[in-house]
């Protein structure tokens, strides 16, 4: 496939940007407002020599990501919140054993099966791992299809480099959002990893026989937790992504992601026009907390307002970010007929903690 | 450039389809656009609309919040929300075949055209959506109407190339009432 610009809804792009960057095998079940990337999936990855298949239950979808990537093969999953639970033991046996995989969590109202319609409710439970056990995943949140198609190399690339479940979400108002998208030509990322050391890849070409697993017992255990540390930490160290704008002179900083960090971009462009000194970071990895992009805020910012599709799940992240060296204001609902906060608003709840 | 659309109806009327022919289109004259539509259990028959926004930068906020600069209302029951959805200096294109009493429009400008009546005598009152279309890119210059005309040939003509020239005329039509 060649490079090329659609007109796609934004589930389709992560599909499509899975494939082109060599994700051959995606394991799903249905779920609003996600089915959308298994169905383009089912429909392409044969073009691509791959395959998607429905599985009974989220569980098995899960535990089929185990399986595959046991052989050293990426695949993926798309879900959204109540599926995305159900997945949690695979998951977190994934990263005790160190396996790579792909999963896409489009974010809807919760709790429980919740509401089809979107929201960023998902925060807490994919910043903090999501099952028992002192682990995370990374998390990448773009905040358009561009930016899915563009940032699916580094999310393949992070799969195998730290060899760990990467997790993309999206507010489900984004993931059903329609735009037009530049899809890169197609090249399998996944090529540039040996995995020789650690797949199982059948019984003849074997020196030894390669173990892996999710249970240790005592020292292994401490050991196996020690090893996790030290990989987080150096994933905190490097990877966290943000973009900001007009932070250098704010008296007030605008956090938000997805979509919420998409419309910062035209908030502050209006703001700014009418005087006001105001800038926004947008967290791209939602793990690792992009604490740097906080930690760097010029004496300026005097106050910080977080936006979010839920009830002040990320707010917790920025004020640990900037450890009450400034006052953070939230604003933020989830459910009901418009799960989030217009521009208008944004922009009167702005102008309301500069006025204090 | 930057504009920001509103294209209303009730379902089946196709507010949907002139919405992906603008998006389509406007991928074709190299700009960008984002499309979302008011989310929830889709019947025929039941309000439905599609905003667009089309610009030839990278596009921030994708939603339409009561600041749109041309808005199509093609029943009477999403017709109020379309009026109310006009940005002061835009249009609100209104089809009167259906809307019966059209409100005065103060600091906006109104199109009133029959475009349900044109269509049935286009031969069917399916095309309405693209008679509207048509006086859309007329009157605002949003895409090239040879655009919107190519778009129509490549989504039509493989599956059911009798309603190419059909839609095509109909977007002619439009074009012209409001030449």
């Amino acid at each position: 496939m060649t490079q090329e610009t659609l007109f796609l809804k934004n589930t389709e792009t992560f599909a499509e940007s899975l494939a082109r960057c060599g994700v051959k095998y995606h394991f799903a079940y249905p779920i609003t407002p996600a089915t959308d990337v298994m169905k383009r999936m089912a429909v392409i990855l044969p073009q691509y020599g791959g395959q998607m298949m429905q599985m009974e239950s989220e569980l098995a979808v899960s535990s089929a990501l185990a399986g595959a990537a046991c052989t050293g093969k990426l695949a993926a999953t798309s879900s959204s919140g109540p599926g995305l639970t159900l997945m949690h033991e695979a998951i977190g046996f994934m990263c005790a054993a160190e396996l790579p995989c792909i999963v896409f969590d489009s974010m809807r109202v919760g709790p429980g099966d919740g509401d089809i319609l979107g929201a960023q409710s998902d925060y807490y439970v994919v910043t903090r791992g999501g099952g028992h056990g002192d682990y995370h995943t990374i998390v990448l949140a773009p905040s358009s299809g561009q930016e899915i198609a563009d940032i699916m190399p580094h999310g393949v690339r992070l799969a195998y480099k730290y060899r760990a479940p990467v997790l993309f979400v999206l507010d489900g108002v984004s993931a059903q959002t329609t735009e037009s998208t530049t899809l890169p030509a197609y090249n399998d990322y996944s090529a540039e990893f040996d995995t020789s050391e650690w797949a199982f890849t059948g019984t003849k070409d074997h020196a030894k026989r390669a173990l892996i697993t999710g249970s240790y017992t005592h020292q292994d255990g401490y050991e196996m937790n020690e090893m996790l540390r030290a990989k987080y930490e150096v994933i905190r160290n490097n990877e966290q992504m943000w973009e900001q704008e007009q932070v250098e002179d704010a008296e007030l900083v605008v956090a938000a992601f997805g979509i919420h960090g998409r419309m910062c971009r035209d908030m502050v462009a209006k703001m700014r026009a009418e005087g006001r000194k105001v800038g926004f970071i947008r967290p791209i990895t939602l793990w690792p907390f992009p604490d740097n992009a906080f930690e760097a805020l010029p004496e300026s910012v005097k106050n910080i307002l977080v936006v979010e599709m839920n009830h002040g799940q990320m707010v917790d992240d920025v004020r640990l970010a900037v450890n009450g060296r400034v006052p953070v204001h939230f604003m933020g609902k989830t459910g009901g007929d418009q799960p989030m906060h217009t521009l208008a608003e944004m922009i009167t709840e702005a102008n309301r903690i500069l006025g204090e | 450039m930057l504009h920001k659309c509103m294209f209303s109806g009730s379902g089946g009327q196709g507010s949907a389809l002139m919405a992906k022919m603008v998006c389509l289109g406007a991928i074709k004259e190299g700009l960008k656009v984002v499309m979302t539509q008011t989310y929830g259990i889709e019947q025929r028959g039941g309000d439905s609309t599609a905003f667009v926004i089309v610009s030839d930068e990278p596009i921030g906020s994708p939603i339409v919040e009561n600041d749109a600069d041309i808005a199509v209302a093609l029943s009477q029951s999403i017709y109020g929300n379309c009026f109310e959805g006009v940005v002061p200096g835009g249009t609100l294109f209104t089809n009167t075949s259906i809307v019966e009493e059209p409100g005065d429009a103060e600091g906006f400008e109104q199109v009133l055209l029959p475009v349900s009546d044109t269509a049935v005598e286009l031969g069917t009152v399916r095309c309405a959506n693209m008679v509207m279309l048509g006086a859309v890119l007329g009157k605002t210059g949003l895409l090239k109407l040879e655009t919107v005309e190519e778009v129509v040939r490549e989504s039509f003509g493989a599956k059911k190339p009798k309603l190419v020239d059909l839609n095509i005329e109909a977007l002619r039509t439009g074009f012209a009432a409001v030449k």
